[in-house]
């Protein structure tokens, strides 16, 4: 990358910014006991902004070439903008991060990688009842250079892979769908040797063919760490990312900092700066440097994720949670690892104290629409009398946030951080998003059978 | 791009070079005050090769970028992907591009959105909302070894337009696109503020059974499960739950479901699609009875069926350019025993007006299921609605659901699946669905 000839581009006024980035992909995908299909993809280009007027103007571009041009039409598109808005608070970062895994997955050939998936195949598919599976290996690489001129000149690599198989069992008509993940970190060494998991969650996913499909209604229910994580990414966390509050004022009256949210025993952070999960990384696409927020302190909202504008314009500090997919995107506020932090509770307390409820495991998907979200699981297990009872299937969450959140009764002692990463928003996909959770017991929970 | 080939040709048999260059501005306004503005200019490049009879694929974001050879070679020594014959079938013109959306320049964009922005504003001063326009050029040139060569120019806007509730959040959206300026009236724009207005009077379902009206945006959840199932690609791998039933009556007489990628100014027409087969008009459901699969050229050996031109290089969640294409809609048409929507409405006695769901993404979409929260969902009683409903749920299979269509409405929307749109639809009234409420 020719840096000095980026950096000579850029406006000399105003707030301009150029994040140019070489992208690389792998992946092999494969359907029931083939692996049908390897790609490798490489891509290369730039994204602009200038702020010059009442907000952003940004370009993407793909040819070299059109670097001046890209930068000419976000200053025009800025300047459409009615009004001026200036960036005060912003943090001038020169760094270069290279990425140093114990196994680097680049390293492997694609012969390993294709054995192990294999042999993870084969343990699957070996298994009568499982009538479909797929899998997948992904790898992405990004090289990635964020200059402003401010000063900032970071460049920084971003390494991540992983495993993930989509497990069907099926019995007549009836078919159950399971997801297990490894890895989703830079390290190729920890989606090694997980035979073991792998019988289990084929064993699993079989059993729930003979599992009760559950009857719709409200349940007091304890959520496995799998699933608390994805709870509180979607009915939680995207209320978070400040750029949802710039420009919609009630928002920002709901999303008040101090208003009490849940229990004194609660507590939510993001924290990008956990190293080892999909969502750690050092500096946002901007140039920011990471930093680990309390979101939820004590059971009181007392931070949120910002991007330098929502920061500049809500007066807080930027916290470096803004990020693109890759060049092609503008960087938008999202969160990097989220998790309910710990307290007390064993899973078997929290078991004991229900006498009529679900214990849900395995997250299996998600959506929020402002103060209501709706979430997937993979299964459950009945709870009677303080005690795990038969499977149930076919289960979908639904609940409105700040109900949910007051009705947390316990959390538990131990946090577990999902494999997977992966959210969408505004067009995005975004794989280094983290999740995380204490097991939690939430009271009078919707759930919606078929 | 001729280059490219001749360069391809040298390390292989057959080969393909797919190119298209992306031209995109999109432009938001939230309550009266612009966000930002943004723009794009892409190149993207796919190529496929055939040895033997394996195939590999690759891609990239230059003509010029000379690794892609070796990267399609890799995918084609590793993958099982069995070789195809490159089509030359001459291609129609197909209209799916205005010279007003390519000649609006991004100031013109700003006003338009400006213009509707004021507009609802007129309407209700007191409701806080927002406007959202994106505007889309792309020119899309094709060959291979065949001796196919073809290039097609699509344009497209596509507006959003939504209101906020007192606490912020999203309470009503209303969808356009299509290749030309969308006609936004001014009953879209009133009927938006009635639906909105009745947000503030909540009303609760228990578990119950009713009938249910989708509009036109939201059948898209349910068409993405129809689609599961008609998927070339799911067929061929036999996990598809009508793979076997071809010529069977397996939906309501009422309802007739296309996927037509000539439609002229569709939000997802073209000319060819990213394998060189022409576009078609293809009839998935006649009167409820299956007709056809949607196929590639590579599933179409094995299904013994003619493509349908629906190959894409993209996926269910990005856009962007993918190596392989893998089968998708352009533009589903629903149709069917049509009634008019306020007599859709207006003939029911109690049910649900449903205009929002979340979790379309979950469950075993392509066995047909689904368990959706009706973000957006209006009790009806008496033919009139009386209230936004809180809190329900609407779980089932398509296969059951789409026997109990009564009646298709008359005013289109263009169907969203879940990041992109998918065709247009009226409003489907289905006799009855389970509803999980408090």
């Amino acid at each position: 990358m020719d840096t000095e000839k980026f950096k000579n581009a850029l406006l000399v006024e105003d707030f301009c910014d150029l994040r140019v980035q070489d992208f690389s992909f792998t992946s092999i995908k494969g359907t029931k006991r083939e692996l049908d299909t390897v790609a490798i993809i490489r891509k290369t280009g730039g994204n602009v902004r200038v702020l010059s007027g009442g907000g952003f103007g940004t370009f993407c571009f793909t040819d070299p070439d059109d670097l001046k041009f890209a930068i000419n039409e976000a200053k025009i598109a800025s300047d459409l903008i009615p009004g001026k808005k200036i960036f005060t608070n912003y943090e001038v970062n020169v760094d270069h991060v290279s990425v140093t895994p114990e196994m680097d997955p680049r390293k492997v050939s694609l012969e390993d990688k294709k054995a192990l998936m294999n042999k993870y195949i084969d343990i699957f598919m070996n298994y009568d009842s499982i009538a479909n599976l797929e899998s997948e290996y992904y790898e992405q690489f990004t090289d990635t250079l964020v200059l402003n001129n401010k000063g900032t000149e970071v460049r920084q690599e971003e390494l991540i892979c992983g495993l993930t198989f989509r497990v069907t069992s099926q019995k007549a008509d009836l078919t159950q769908i399971t997801r297990l993940s490894f890895g989703g970190n830079s390290n190729y060494a920890d989606l090694l040797d997980h035979e073991e998991e792998v019988h289990t969650k084929a064993r699993q996913t079989i059993e729930l063919l003979d599992a009760e499909p559950v009857v719709g209604g409200n349940y007091d229910v304890v959520l496995d760490s799998d699933v608390s994580g994805l709870f509180i990414h979607e009915a939680f966390g995207h209320l978070s990312e400040s750029d949802n509050l710039v420009g919609n004022i009630s928002l920002a009256e709901t999303m008040k900092l101090g208003e009490t949210f849940a229990v004194p025993e609660f507590n939510v952070i993001d924290d990008p700066t956990l190293s080892g999960y999909p969502g750690s990384y050092s500096y946002d696409h901007e140039g920011t440097l990471a930093k680990r927020t309390y979101l939820i302190k004590d059971g009181k909202l007392s931070g949120r994720l910002h991007s330098l504008e929502s920061a500049n314009l809500m007066n807080e500090t930027p916290t470096g949670h803004a990020r693109a997919k890759n060049f092609g995107f503008t960087p938008i506020v999202r969160m990097g690892n989220i998790y309910i932090d710990k307290d007390r509770h064993s899973i078997e307390d929290m078991i004991r104290s229900i006498d009529k409820g679900l214990y849900l495991f395995g997250s299996a998907g998600g959506q929020t629409s402002g103060d209501t979200f709706t979430f997937a699981v993979q299964g459950a297990y009945k709870i009677e009398n303080g005690e795990i009872k038969g499977m149930v299937r076919d289960l979908a969450l639904t609940g409105h946030l700040f109900t949910t959140l007051k009705n947390i009764e316990m959390i538990g002692n131990e946090i577990g951080f999902s494999k997977a990463g992966g959210c969408g928003k505004g067009g995005q996909i975004l794989i280094q998003s983290g999740k995380g959770s204490a097991p939690i017991k939430i009271k009078n929970m919707g759930i919606g059978g078929k | 791009m001729k280059t490219l080939l001749e360069k391809i040709l040298k390390v292989c048999d057959h080969a393909e070079v797919y190119s298209r260059i992306v031209f995109s501005t999109s432009v938001s306004v939230q309550a009266g005050e612009m966000q930002g503005i943004e723009s794009e200019k892409k190149t993207e490049v796919a190529i496929r090769i055939v040895k033997g009879d394996k195939m590999g694929a690759a891609v990239a974001t230059s003509l010029d970028d000379e690794s892609i050879i070796e990267r399609a070679l890799i995918s084609l020594e590793n993958q099982k992907s069995e070789a195809v014959e490159f089509p030359n079938e001459s291609v129609e013109n197909v209209i799916c591009s205005s010279d007003q959306v390519k000649n609006m320049n991004t100031q013109e964009l700003v006003k338009l959105t400006f213009d509707v922005s004021d507009r609802l504003k007129t309407f209700a001063p007191e409701i806080t909302s927002g406007v959202e326009f994106v505007k889309t050029v792309k020119n899309v040139k094709m060959i291979n070894s065949s001796g196919f060569e073809g290039e097609y120019e699509y344009t497209n806007i596509a507006a959003v337009i939504y209101t906020l509730n007192e606490h912020g959040f999203y309470s009503t959206i209303k969808e356009y696109s299509g290749s030309d300026l969308p006609e936004i009236k001014d009953e879209h724009l009133l009927s938006m503020i009635e639906l909105h207005k009745l947000g503030n009077q909540m009303v609760h379902l228990e578990n119950e059974k009713m009938p249910v009206v989708f509009s036109g945006n939201v059948m898209g959840s349910l068409m993405l499960r129809v689609l599961g199932g008609v998927n070339g690609g799911n067929v061929s791998k036999g996990i598809s739950p009508v793979g076997e039933k071809l010529g069977q009556k397996l939906f309501s007489e009422k309802i007739t479901i296309r996927d037509d990628a000539t439609m002229p100014m569709g939000c997802n027409s073209y000319a060819f699609d990213d394998e060189g087969t022409p576009a078609q008009n293809t009839v998935i459901y006649e009167n409820g009875v299956l007709k056809n699969f949607l196929v590639s050229s590579g599933q179409s050996k094995k299904l013994g069926r003619k493509p349908t031109g629906n190959a894409q290089k993209r996926t269910l969640f990005s856009k962007e350019i993918e190596d392989s294409p893998s089968v998708f809609d352009t533009n589903i048409i629903i149709e069917g025993h049509s009634i008019p929507d306020h007599e859709i409405i207006g003939g029911i006695k109690r049910g649900l007006f449903i205009t929002g769901v979340m979790g379309a993404h979950t469950g075993n979409i392509n066995q047909g299921d689904f368990s959706m929260n009706i973000s957006s969902g209006f009790l009806i009683e008496n033919g009139k609605m009386i209230g936004k409903v809180k809190g329900a749920m609407i779980a089932g299979n398509i296969y059951d659901l789409f026997q109990k269509v009564e009646a298709i409405g008359t005013e289109k929307e263009v169907m969203r699946s879940i990041f992109y749109t998918m065709g247009y639809s009226p409003m489907v009234l289905f006799s009855e669905a389970n509803i999980v409420g408090r």
